[in-house]
């Protein structure tokens, strides 16, 4: 994967995660639950994630001590296996 | 639990409402009034149940029915069917055992389920059938939500993918505008109905000064219209339509007679007061000689003067500032179709009289009805617990299972998988629950760790997903985990409990096992339960 994509997938999880919590900077590196996150939220991440890059992920890919560089992971890692 | 002097909502639907519980827990916040939500994805047991949130209040019942849940998880639609068949005898006899008021909804299908004909039918056929079935009912009331979305300027109404990983079938922006809705009619249950709309005319029923431009120079364009066609609407509904204006009375009589754009006419009109004098007077006048108390009125002006004077000087008047055409046609509408003041649902004599009509006696049989209908239901279901000792493969959905059930778990306590298999390795023992009945198979839904101290077998885990509560398959746990306690040779269960705001189902049952409450913020503690009393009890009801 190129670098810039990596940087659209870090960017769109700050984004998607900034969005449904309303905040405009999200820390990359704060627990979600931190953030003002619970189960409910975390439902609406997973949903933007999937609208934006198809991304297919449980509801516990995002857990309460999940940050957002873990999750931009989690996504580039499932973005790879379907790439493969 | 909300006391009968001070009743507030309870909330029943076939979908995850964890977001619009919370929307509708923030309106009614400032009312003093609570919301309680029967277990995820229940209809038929809470009305059912008699300790149900439905049954144990005299406030307002929400349920909320989105046909297609009915048949999730099947392979055809037609699946849905025994579920309905469940449901629909279960509606017809709910006003009989609650003096609370009842609201039903259909929310709207998924687009995925609309663009499949067969499903489509189903869910038209079920939507008629719950539709007939409720409308006849008295003290229950069909609640449209066709023109939600409009009303309320939402974007988007379904979230797909939440739908399908959390049974999420709505969009936030969706539950905001429901739950508001929802609330507003529900507060027309508790608030005192308005009975008089008394209305300024210059920039409110038209735009312009009819003493400057004279009875055809005001305009009367589409919002002014909409504005007009409303409090006409008002005036069908029973309510009084009066007004209140400054100016010479001829030249408002001149533009109601002239003026080809007006929609009311003098003859909607009850009584008006036109003149000099300050509004607030005048409102009193209008009080006085229809003999209606100045808390029924609501008092529509454009201007922003007159509506802080009478707020100030009557503030059991409900005042509506309106929107001039200025701010765009559509803008006055809006507002008028948002004013709660407005609200009303339909309330019959007969719905009035039910709070006297509904006496200890008839109380006492519809719940002993209840009772017997909901031992049969459980039967019907053919409810089957299996426990299974606790094996590495099952250490995975063990492990979520303890961080994600909120409700029914005793202790609430998470572990992760290699704390799970430290605590087998250490002499712990392990059971997953797994439920199936007649409309399918939940899966491993249970949880029970415990771990053997001389004869007590201490309890640190006992848990049950929420999709099965109501279904006493916790009792049955409780006798299997006795059965597997006698054969370890010990005579008492000792259960490790931690109470939160979130696990009332848990305090709930700790309290049959008790015989004392236990509080949301009651310290931590432990119950203990002899073995014998539930290995010698005889055998449930159920098959």
């Amino acid at each position: 994967m190129e670098a810039n994509e990596l940087k659209s997938v870090e960017s769109t999880v700050l984004e998607a995660l900034g969005g449904v919590l309303g905040q405009d900077v999200v820390a990359p590196d704060v627990p979600f639950a931190a953030l003002g996150g619970d189960s409910m939220r975390a439902v609406r991440v997973l949903s933007r994630l999937w609208r934006e890059l198809g991304v297919e992920l449980p509801v516990h890919a995002l857990g309460n001590d999940t940050t957002a560089a873990e999750l931009a992971a989690v996504v580039r890692a499932h973005l790879d296996g379907r790439a493969a | 639990m909300s006391d009968a002097r001070n009743p507030g909502i309870a909330l029943a639907a076939t979908f995850t409402t964890d977001g619009l519980k919370d929307a509708m827990a923030r309106r009614l916040q400032e009312t003093g009034r609570e919301i309680q939500a029967a277990p995820y994805g229940q209809l038929v047991e809470p009305m059912l149940d008699p300790g149900s949130v439905l049954l144990t209040h005299a406030g307002v019942n929400v349920l909320l029915v989105r046909a297609e849940d009915l048949y999730r998880g099947a392979s055809a639609p037609s699946a849905g069917d025994r579920l309905l068949d469940e449901l629909l005898p279960v509606l017809s006899a709910a006003p009989t055992r609650s003096a609370a008021t009842w609201l039903v909804a259909l929310t709207p299908p998924s687009p995925g389920a609309l663009a499949d004909p067969v499903a489509a039918r189903w869910i038209e056929a079920a939507t008629q059938r719950i539709a007939e079935t409720v409308e006849p009912l008295p003290g229950m009331h069909l609640v449209s939500l066709d023109d939600l979305t409009d009303r309320y300027d939402v974007p988007e109404t379904h979230d797909e993918y939440a739908d399908r990983i959390a049974h999420l079938p709505y969009t936030d922006g969706y539950f905001d505008a429901l739950a508001d809705w929802l609330v507003r009619l529900a507060a027309t249950t508790w608030n005192r109905p308005r009975k008089v709309v008394v209305l300024d005319c210059d920039n409110t029923l038209w735009a312009g000064v009819c003493g400057e431009d004279g009875p055809l120079g005001v305009e009367i364009g589409p919002g002014r219209r909409k504005v007009q066609e409303f409090m006409l609407d008002q005036r069908a509904r029973g309510r009084l339509l009066c007004l209140c204006s400054r100016n010479e009375e001829a030249d408002v009589q001149a533009v109601f007679a002239e003026n080809p754009g007006m929609v009311l006419t003098m003859a909607d009109i009850t009584a008006h007061r036109i003149g000099w004098q300050p509004k607030a007077q005048y409102l009193a006048e209008l009080s006085q000689q229809l003999g209606l108390a100045l808390n029924s009125f609501v008092f529509v002006d454009d201007d922003a003067v007159e509506c802080a004077s009478v707020r100030a000087q009557l503030p059991e008047v409900a005042v509506v500032e309106l929107s001039r055409d200025t701010d765009g046609a559509d803008a006055a509408p809006r507002q008028l179709a948002r004013e709660t003041a407005f609200d009303q649902l339909t309330v019959t004599d007969e719905d009035r009289l039910r709070a006297d009509w509904y006496g200890a006696e008839p109380e006492r049989r519809a719940l002993e009805q209840s009772v017997a209908d909901y031992e049969e239901f459980l039967a019907r279901c053919a409810i089957d617990v299996t426990m299974e000792e606790l094996t590495d493969s099952a250490l995975d959905r063990a492990a979520q299972l303890t961080s994600r059930t909120t409700q029914f778990t005793l202790a609430g306590t998470a572990f992760t998988v290699p704390e799970l298999r430290r605590l087998l390795d250490g002499g712990g023992r392990g059971w997953t629950v797994r439920v199936r009945d007649v409309f399918g198979d939940y899966g491993t839904v249970g949880l029970v760790l415990a771990r053997a101290d001389a004869d007590v077998l201490d309890v640190p885990v006992f848990l049950l997903s929420c999709r099965v509560l109501n279904r006493r398959v916790e009792t049955r746990m409780l006798r299997m985990l006795s059965e597997k306690a006698h054969a370890a040779g010990c005579r008492t269960l000792r259960l490790a409990y931690r109470p939160t705001r979130r696990n009332a189902p848990a305090r709930q049952f700790l309290q049959q096992l008790s015989g004392s409450a236990v509080g949301a913020e009651d310290a931590p503690g432990t119950v203990e339960v002899r073995v014998a009393d539930w290995i010698d009890a005889p055998v449930a009801a159920a098959p």
